[in-house]
Parts: C-alpha cells; structure tokens; sequence
C-alpha cells in the first residue's frame, strides 16, 4: 500500500475523533470532520480502493480554506460563537467555503488556499506561543513544517512523499490541539453554547 | 467557450440548445398557465363566498413575480455558471439520463437541499433579506407563489453544490430546479383542505398554509418544497389546526406594494442596524443571527403573537388609479412574455436595459398606490 494512503489514513483517525469528540468546540470539530473527509477520500484514493480524484481535491481545498481558517478561529478566538454555537460554526465554514469556491475553483486563484492555510497556522502559533501553551504551539508547529515540506517538497527522505510530511504534521499538529485545554469552560458552563438567538 | 457557455443561454433548457430548436424559457409557458389557474381560484373563491384575493395584493404578487423574473435572468447565470463549472472540475459519477431513476433521484436530492436553502432562507437575517419578500402578502392565494425573491440567487447555488459533486448534469439540475419550483406554485392555496396520508409525505396546501402563518405555532415551521418528510426528519413539520387558523404575513408587516421594496426593505433595515449597532460582534449578528434577533433584545423570546389585534395593511385606491394599475401590470406581463422570448437573441446591455426598464416601470406602480394623493394632484 502506498506510503500516502497510510498516512492519510492516519490523518483520517485523528480527525476523525476530534469530529467526534463532544468534549472540543463545534469549531475545531467541524474542521477535524473537513479534515477527515479529505483523508479518506486520500486512503481511498490512494491505495486504489476507490479513486475519487476530484472529491479529494474538492475536500483538500475546502480543508484549506475552511478547515485551517476554523482551527485558527478556535485557538485565537476561543469564547467566539463562531468556536462554540453550532450555527455560528456553520455559517463561518459555508462562507469561507463560498470564498473557497469563487476564488479558488472559479477564478482559479489555488494560492488563496494556501495562503488562507499557512496565515491560520501563524496566527494559531503566535497566540499559542503568547499564551505559553508551549505542547499546542509545538503541535501547530508541526503543522506548519508539515505545509512547508507540502509545498516545497524538499528531499527529506526516500520513502515518503510530500503529501506525508503534510499528514503526519496534520495528525501531530491536530492531536496535540485537541489535548489542550483551551476551552475549559465548554465542560463547566454549557448554556453558553446555546444559539443566542430567541426562540 | 467555458462549460457554462456551453451548456446555458439564460433562460433556456440544454436539451433545446443542442438539437437546435430556437432556445424557449419555460416560463413563456408556465406563466399564462399560472394566471389562468389564478383567475380559476377567484372564480371559485367568489363562488365559495371566501375573501382571499385583494386586488392591491394581487397586483403586486405579480409585480413581485415580473420583477424577479427580469432580474433572474440575469442573476440565475451565475448558479448555472457555478453548477456547469462544478460539474466539469468535480462531478464523480456519469449518469444515465436515459434513465428514470437519474431524473427521480435528482429531484429528491434537489429537494432535500432546497429544504435547506429554504430553512437558511428563514433563520440567517441576510438570507431572510431575500426570501421575506415571498412572505411579505397578508393574503394566502395562487398569486402569492409568483411573489418571488429577485435577489436570492447569490446564494442559493452554494447549496446544490452536491449535486454537481455527484455529477449531475446540468439540465437534470435545472429540470429538477424547474419541478420543484412548479410543484411549490399549486400549495399557495386555501381553497384545499387536508389531503390525507398525502399528508405523511407531500408539501400541500394544508401544511403550506401554516409555512406562511405568522401565529406562533407557524414560526420556523414546514420548510419543504415537495417532500414534507424532511420537517419531520429534522424536527420542523407543524400540522394546520383547527382551532387556530394560520394569519399570513410576516411579524415585522411590509406596508408597501412596492415590488421593488418588497426586495430590498430587509436589507436596507439589516444594514441600519449594523450601522446602529456597537462593536464589531454585534454588527456581525445584525447579518448572522436569526431574524427576530436586536441587540436590545438578544435574549428575549420572540412576543407572543395574538390574531386579534392584527389589522391588514390597506391604502385607499381610486377607481381611476386601480384600473391604471391592472392596466399597467396586463402590459408588463406582455412585455415579460416577450423579454423571455427575445432575451437569448439579446446581448446583456439589452437584457439589462430592458430589464431595468420594466423594474423601474413596475416600481411606479407601487409607488403611486402609497401616494394616491400625489398622483391624484398631477391627474388633476
């Protein structure tokens, strides 16, 4: 099986359980189910199970400009509606997922994803950094080589890919996140997660 | 040529296109089917001795109707751009349209994400902005299903993106498009009582009825467009009752038969808010949150709503001014009739400068019924 298929695959577990996780805010699970849904497109893609090429370039764009720009919004905004009400997480991903598809797919503009990618992953590791969440700043960081051997693609080592470096900092990077307790007052305080909106 | 320029001439079914029969919208025929269906239920209503139809309503349900279809036609490219361009760089599978099964599931899909467009339309304030115009009528008739929004087509694409990720066709979409919006037009009814174990799984006119109803029990209630299975899936469905018959409307009354307005009063109010509103979240609210949301009251249940204090917005019209206006309408109707039958053959400053044309002349209609006084001056 292909290096590439193995790592997404590991991708797909870790995000998987953030997106299952009840414990995270909705923000950061919503990007873990972006996240998953590209790596199992990816597993299914690239170990030949069941290609759908253009699904996992449509999900790994979505990843980019919806996924990495909600992970930022949770670490930098963590007590914002769009981090923790289901509705506000909603529309916050549906708009940078227009964004995505007008610029990215229709104006053909692919380095607004990664520019969207790499400023969420600096804007998540300055405020880690400040905060002293030195574990959560060294996940993230992870992330960021992860992106820069992506799109460098350095000669790092023989048997891995590119795509590799990129997953397996994604699932380092995703996993120290969600072990951060960032957002302690989700478990303590849930009426704060309700839609402020009058019903 | 791009994919949408490929497939699409605005207006026009592909098939049409590509056998090289001159490209027909299907509104040319739907339209006077709609008016004469119209004319059936005041027939049958006045039979009946039931009040549903008010000539100012009614006129400007079909002015709304006009409006929207002028400016759709210009603003319905950018869906069908979007949709042909997703098709082409992401759709998956190949379907068989040959099949019926192709053509059954498409209008499913199609009409479990119309729910959804629906149900944003209803609980996001921007998106509301768009559709409240389809609530503005405090009547409940045939014409109000052609009171539709001119300005929802920015974003209602973005939810029949699966479908084009599934790899629909383009002419499978606007066909399941074209049954789903057809299907909608018959359930703007009160002359239909409840319809059985239609009832399970049909949108009808009974379950429509409480969709338009502004009493409390109709609020955020019956979203879909032809299947009522997804308002009971998703916790939205609410039976008509007896004992409490819907009032139409909307919470916050139109007051004007401005077709124009009718499309853009929720916005001008949304960015007067955000305009009044402090700091920068609450701003955001005023476009993000639910409809009935205000930073004053953020927190408070939406007022109970009591039937017998509602009153029926109405303005005194002349004789003189009423026929103008029927007139006036007749007339756009015509010109709309042949916009749609000439508009492929126009280049878009044609189609703009006609469209803007009749917008403007319809907008004077509502005008002069606000300002009968004014118009009567002049008259004189």
């Amino acid at each position: 099986m292909p290096s590439l298929a193995l790592t997404d695959a590991l991708l797909a577990a870790v995000a998987l359980w953030i997106g299952f996780n009840r414990q995270l805010p909705v923000a950061l699970r919503l990007a873990g189910a972006i996240f998953s849904a590209a790596a199992v497109l990816g597993v299914l893609r690239f170990s030949g199970v069941y290609p759908l090429p253009t699904w996992h370039q449509f999900a790994s764009m979505l990843a980019a400009v919806c996924a990495f720009p909600m992970l930022a919004v949770a670490v930098v905004f963590p007590d914002a509606l769009a981090t923790r009400t289901t509705r506000f997480a909603w529309i916050f991903m549906c708009l940078m997922a227009v964004l995505g598809v007008l610029v990215v797919v229709a104006g053909q503009k692919r380095l607004l994803a990664d520019v969207l990618a790499l400023v969420s992953v600096l804007a998540m590791l300055l405020t880690l950094a400040r905060l002293g969440h030195w574990s959560g700043a060294a996940g993230v960081a992870l992330m960021l080589l992860g992106l820069l051997a992506f799109a460098l693609k350095p000669p790092l080592a023989e048997v891995l890919q590119p795509g590799d470096w990129l997953h397996i900092g994604m699932a380092a990077g995703l996993l120290q996140l969600a072990r951060m307790d960032l957002w302690p007052a989700l478990r303590s305080t849930p009426q704060q997660l309700s839609d402020p909106r009058p019903t | 040529m791009t994919a949408a320029q490929k497939f699409y001439t605005p207006g026009t079914v592909h098939m049409q296109v590509r056998i090289g029969v001159p490209p027909m919208s299907p509104y040319l025929f739907a339209i006077p089917v709609f008016l004469v269906l119209i004319a059936f239920e005041m027939l049958v209503a006045r039979r009946r001795g039931l009040e549903i139809y008010r000539l100012q309503d009614t006129v400007t349900s079909i002015n709304i109707g006009i409006v929207s279809q002028f400016v759709n036609t210009i603003g319905g490219v950018i869906s069908v751009t979007m949709y042909a361009l997703m098709v082409e760089r992401f759709g998956a599978f190949e379907w068989d349209t040959r099949n019926p099964l192709t053509w059954v599931l498409a209008v499913v899909l199609y009409d479990f994400f119309y729910y959804w467009v629906h149900r944003s339309g209803h609980e996001v304030n921007i998106l509301w902005a768009a559709h409240v115009v389809h609530h503005s009528s405090e009547e409940f008739n045939l014409s109000t299903a052609m009171r539709q929004s001119s300005t929802g087509f920015y974003f209602r694409w973005v939810f029949y993106i699966p479908l084009a990720l599934l790899g629909f066709p383009l002419k499978v979409f606007m066909v399941a498009a074209l049954i789903d919006y057809l299907y909608q037009a018959w359930v703007h009814t009160q002359l239909v009582g409840r319809l059985g174990v239609l009832e399970w799984f049909l949108v009808t006119p009974s379950n429509h009825r409480v969709h338009h109803g502004q009493n409390d029990y109709c609020i955020d209630r019956n979203y879909g467009g032809i299947f009522s299975v997804w308002d009971r899936m998703f916790g939205t469905y609410a039976a008509e009752r007896v004992d409490e018959k819907p009032v139409y409307g909307t919470r916050k009354p139109f007051c004007s038969w401005n077709p124009v307005w009718g499309n853009i009063h929720h916005y001008v109010a949304i960015f007067h808010q955000a305009k009044a509103a402090s700091g920068w979240r609450d701003k955001l609210m005023c476009f993000f949150a639910a409809p009935s949301w205000t930073p004053q009251a953020a927190d408070r249940a939406l007022a109970r709503f009591e039937a017998s204090r509602f009153t029926r917005f109405s303005t005194p019209a002349p004789r003189a001014m009423r026929v103008a206006a029927v007139a006036t309408t007749i007339l756009s109707i015509g010109l709309l009739m042949h916009f749609l039958s000439v508009q492929p053959h126009l280049g878009a400053l044609q189609r703009i400068g006609y469209s803007a044309t009749m917008v403007l002349g319809l907008c004077m209609v509502g005008w002069a019924w606000l300002h009968p006084r004014v118009v009567g001056r002049a008259h004189a």
